[in-house]
């Protein structure tokens, strides 16, 4: 718990490194596009990281229950945004600020009930929460397509109800938070794939704005934890009898702990969708569960004991790794596939590594952080 | 009674765990057709004895024993269950060894089903009986035989119904009719049986004993219930520290000559004379009459208190704590002197009313339970009593910093105040001198402590909260004999210079004498009286031994 880098957090470390100065050194990658795509996507999927932080040191284990959060978060942005269509809300930061308080409100609410659910099925956090996930994203859908959206942005333009699946946030508070960044290297090379954007449009190198919101939780999370509420939460899950008789109170610790996780994601998924530009409804929350456990769990946490740091720390190789290996290694594919016809079907390595890193690490630290380990 | 041979004759045994020598020389012989009673406090090594005749592996594991085991007048060397039930002996474990989802009948013959012979069974024979395990059962003949072996027993067990269905008194009869099934069992050993019965099964349960013993067999009885020895058993053994000091009939021997065989030892006349405790004693009891007790305030009430924890269950204790005093529990291990506090503070599932100072305290509230002046330090030191991981310093503080918002940097801000770590390890290097706790300062965690330094953290946590009530369990198991006497010292200093009452849980009755004004005896989940410390070791004895006290002192 002292040791944020273990042995394996070091071994990543200079895989990563490796796998960074192999883009740096190839004639075929632009390496300021693919270092500023890992900045950009750190920012992005760090808060989602952060979540899990509470529940597993309260005991809980992985809060697969994200999804609820992430519903949370998605319910405030488009909320805002029928708000402000109505006229009830200025465009911009006012809008940004009503939909997050809008989401941690309602990630709050639906945490609570979550918590409530989880109690009653104590041992089994894990399976429950996963399919409490799926349950939330199938039933929301539902939700979404009769919610009482009016404004023409948001819903299908046939048939006047339903919102549509996806949703641009164009002219509301599209990367309000990256475009506070250094832009950097201004006479780079023109960002290839991503030239279609007007120059003016073109994004940062260094999203300051994403990054330092991503921090700031990290750090309000570090400091919570420091709380004499912090402390009893760790404490009901660092050892509950303990943590009962010397009057830590344990079952309200767990409900705060599912509370501020899914009160984090739902905020964590604004931040995410000012910064991806686009609103994803339906199935679309289901796809940010998974990275952000393997990523925590890249840091080095286990399913008893998780650190701030080894979720900033988790987001960072994830995120760093999952952008560079696919080009770096389609770049080595090609140039030393070229006329070898047998090395072709190599051309869908990079998705299947992804897959298998993500998975891969979640596996190894399932088996290995489970309940037979104690003491 | 005394036939020339006995079924069993064990000579001498001799056996250590470590540097822990449990047996010294214990000899006993079991003759065809009497009743046999075993009788001894816990740990005076009485189940090790069985373990040994039963070939259990944890005695083998552990190195063996010496001595010498005669079954039949042959020398005998059991090395697992298998080859001692070959030999003809037969085990009633405390824990029953059924399977839930299996009837009755299935479980008698468990293993040694009739089969049927047919298809399969012609196979099986053509490949040398290999096969023996694909072969199908006779069903009926299966329930007939356990049957027969129910009836032998005189008991009727519905033996198609499935064992999880049964009630507790006739899975013990199906326990017994297993072992009595097969042909060759002479000597039936049987480890405290009537433990978790009610008292009409248990006594039908002797009666039982009595007609198996008359048709022949040699019934080995485990007990700590002198009046079922006195009812049922012809002969009786007491163990006591691995040794036997007394044995003989029944009928010749007194209840109380039994009694203060199973616990003299232990018990010196008078503890407390020419001890620090004498004088104060004296003076808090007024003299050994515990009745004297009832002038102080009453600080704490329990009233049927029901407690579910296993192995340890309570069942209606009543029970009153005196503003001042030390009070013991004792009693042996699984008659639930163990599950009182621990129902109180919520570890177990609890029923039954409690009162402090008056007011109605209720049960498995911890938070309020400490916020009113109770402390509970836990007999299980690792798992409940210390958070392992954590420093010793906030270990210490922690229930004052929760409860009483002590140790904190801001405590305006209610739970979202800081620690104060200064005033935290401040805290806690005063504690690490006063109890001399040997660790490398606050930052130590007492996963790295021994024992008897991982008990004195545990017990700055709760004197910490500066109790008005601490219950305190099992302090000095497994703590070396310094630490013991600083931690008693340290719980009598405080008991006078402060007044805290303490209630102190004990297993060993002699540390209870020396420290408590008043014993309470649990037995059977209940409080079977209560006792000054001077009491003598026969009275202590009954108490413990099951006999209720006639004149309740309450």
């Amino acid at each position: 718990m002292r040791m944020p880098l273990q042995v394996p957090q070091i071994i990543l470390a200079a895989l990563i490194a490796a796998f960074w100065g192999l883009a740096a050194a190839s004639p075929n990658l632009d390496f300021r596009q693919l270092a500023g795509d890992g900045l950009l996507r750190i920012g992005m999927n760090g808060i989602f990281v952060l979540a899990l932080v509470p529940p597993l040191r309260a005991g809980l284990g992985i809060n697969f229950g994200l999804p609820l959060g992430f519903i949370a978060g998605l319910a405030g942005v488009v909320t805002a945004m029928e708000l402000r269509q109505r006229g009830w809300s200025a465009g911009g930061w006012p809008e940004f600020t009503l939909a997050a308080a809008l989401a941690v409100t309602a990630g709050a609410a639906l945490g609570y009930g979550y918590a409530r659910l989880l109690e009653r099925v104590q041992g089994q956090e894990l399976m429950v929460g996963f399919y409490v996930g799926l349950a939330a994203v199938a039933a929301m859908s539902i939700v979404w397509l009769i919610a009482p959206y009016r404004s023409p942005e948001l819903i299908y333009p046939i048939g006047g109800q339903g919102l549509k699946q996806t949703i641009p946030l164009e002219g509301h508070f599209e990367k309000i938070l990256d475009h506070w960044g250094w832009t950097g290297w201004p006479e780079g090379e023109p960002l290839a794939p991503g030239a279609a954007r007007a120059p003016a449009e073109a994004r940062p190198l260094v999203p300051a704005g994403l990054l330092g919101c991503w921090l700031a939780a990290g750090l309000a999370l570090a400091g919570f934890l420091r709380t004499r509420a912090g402390i009893a939460l760790s404490m009901a899950g660092g050892n509950p009898r303990f943590a009962h008789i010397a009057g830590a109170g344990v079952p309200p610790m767990r409900r705060l702990a599912v509370v501020l996780s899914t009160a984090l994601a739902a905020f964590g998924m604004v931040v995410f969708v000012q910064s991806l530009g686009l609103v994803q409804l339906y199935k679309a929350p289901l796809g940010n569960t998974l990275p952000a456990v393997a990523a925590i769990l890249i840091g080095g946490a286990t399913l008893k004991r998780a650190t701030v740091l080894q979720a900033l720390v988790g987001a960072i190789f994830f995120q760093l790794l999952l952008v560079v290996s696919p080009p770096v290694i389609n770049d080595l594919v090609q140039r030393y596939s070229a006329g070898r016809e047998s090395l072709r079907a190599l051309e869908n390595l990079p998705d299947i590594l992804r897959v298998l890193i993500l998975n891969g690490f979640i596996l190894y630290a399932l088996t290995r952080g489970g309940p037979e380990e104690e003491r | 009674m005394t036939s020339p041979l006995p079924v069993v004759e064990l000579r001498r045994i001799r056996k250590r765990f470590d540097q822990n020598e449990v047996l010294r020389g214990a000899s006993l012989s079991l003759f065809p057709g009497e009743i046999h009673a075993l009788i001894g406090e816990n740990g005076a090594g009485k189940s090790t004895l069985m373990n040994i005749l039963f070939g259990m592996p944890v005695i083998h594991r552990t190195g063996g024993y010496e001595g010498e085991i005669r079954i039949d007048g042959q020398p005998a060397e059991p090395r697992t269950p298998e080859q001692a039930r070959a030999l003809g002996l037969g085990m009633v474990h405390q824990e029953f060894q059924l399977i839930e989802g299996f009837t009755a009948a299935e479980n008698i013959k468990l293993n040694r089903e009739p089969l049927r012979g047919g298809l399969m069974g012609r196979l099986s024979s053509l490949c040398g009986g290999r096969l023996s395990r694909l072969e199908t059962l006779d069903r009926r003949r299966l329930r007939g035989e356990a049957r027969a072996a129910l009836t032998r027993l005189g008991v009727e067990v519905p033996e198609n119904r499935v064992i999880g269905e049964l009630p507790v008194g006739h899975r013990q009869f199906v326990e017994i009719a297993r072992e009595i099934d097969r042909r060759q069992v002479r000597a039936l050993i049987l480890d405290e049986p009537t433990a978790v019965l009610t008292e009409s099964a248990a006594e039908l349960l002797l009666r039982t004993l009595r007609a198996l013993a008359r048709s022949g067999a040699a019934v080995l009885l485990i007990t700590h219930r002198l009046e079922e020895v006195k009812a049922v058993a012809d002969r009786f053994t007491v163990l006591r520290d691995g040794e036997v000091v007394l044995s003989g009939s029944v009928a010749a021997t007194s209840l109380e000559t039994m009694a203060e065989a199973m616990c003299g030892r232990s018990l010196r006349a008078d503890p407390r004379s020419g001890s620090a405790a004498a004088e104060d004693g004296a003076a808090i009891q007024g003299g050994s009459n515990p009745s004297a007790q009832t002038g102080r305030p009453l600080l704490l009430k329990l009233e049927n208190l029901q407690v579910d924890m296993p192995g340890e269950a309570v069942r209606g204790a009543d029970l009153e704590v005196r503003a001042g005093e030390i009070l013991g529990i004792g009693g042996l291990a699984g008659q639930g002197k163990a599950g009182i506090a621990g129902g109180l503070f919520g570890l177990y599932p609890a029923r039954g009313r409690a009162w402090l100072e008056g007011a109605p305290l209720p049960l498995g509230r911890p938070r309020e339970a400490l916020r009113r002046g109770l402390a509970f330090l836990p007999e299980d030191r690792r798992g409940t009593g210390l958070w392992l991981e954590e420093t010793l310093a906030l270990n210490m503080a922690s229930s004052a910093m929760l409860v009483q918002g002590r140790f904190l940097r801001w405590p305006l801000l209610g739970p979202l105040s800081g620690l104060d770590r200064k005033a935290l390890s401040r805290h806690a290097r005063r504690w690490i001198e006063e109890l001399d706790i040997r660790c490398e300062g606050p930052q130590d965690r007492p996963i790295r402590l021994s024992g008897g330094n991982q008990q004195k953290v545990a017990l700055a946590r709760v004197l910490a909260l500066d109790p008005k009530l601490l219950f305190i369990a099992e302090p000095t198991r497994g703590i070396d004999i310094g630490a013991k006497e600083r931690i008693l010292r340290l719980l009598r200093d405080r008991n006078r210079e402060k007044g805290t009452t303490v209630v102190m849980v004990s297993s060993e009755l002699e540390e209870l004498r020396q420290l408590c004004h008043r014993i309470a005896i649990i037995s059977a989940g209940q409080v079977a009286g209560i006792l000054p410390a001077g009491a003598s070791p026969k009275e202590f004895g009954l108490l413990l031994g099951g006999k209720r006290r006639k004149e309740p002192d309450r």
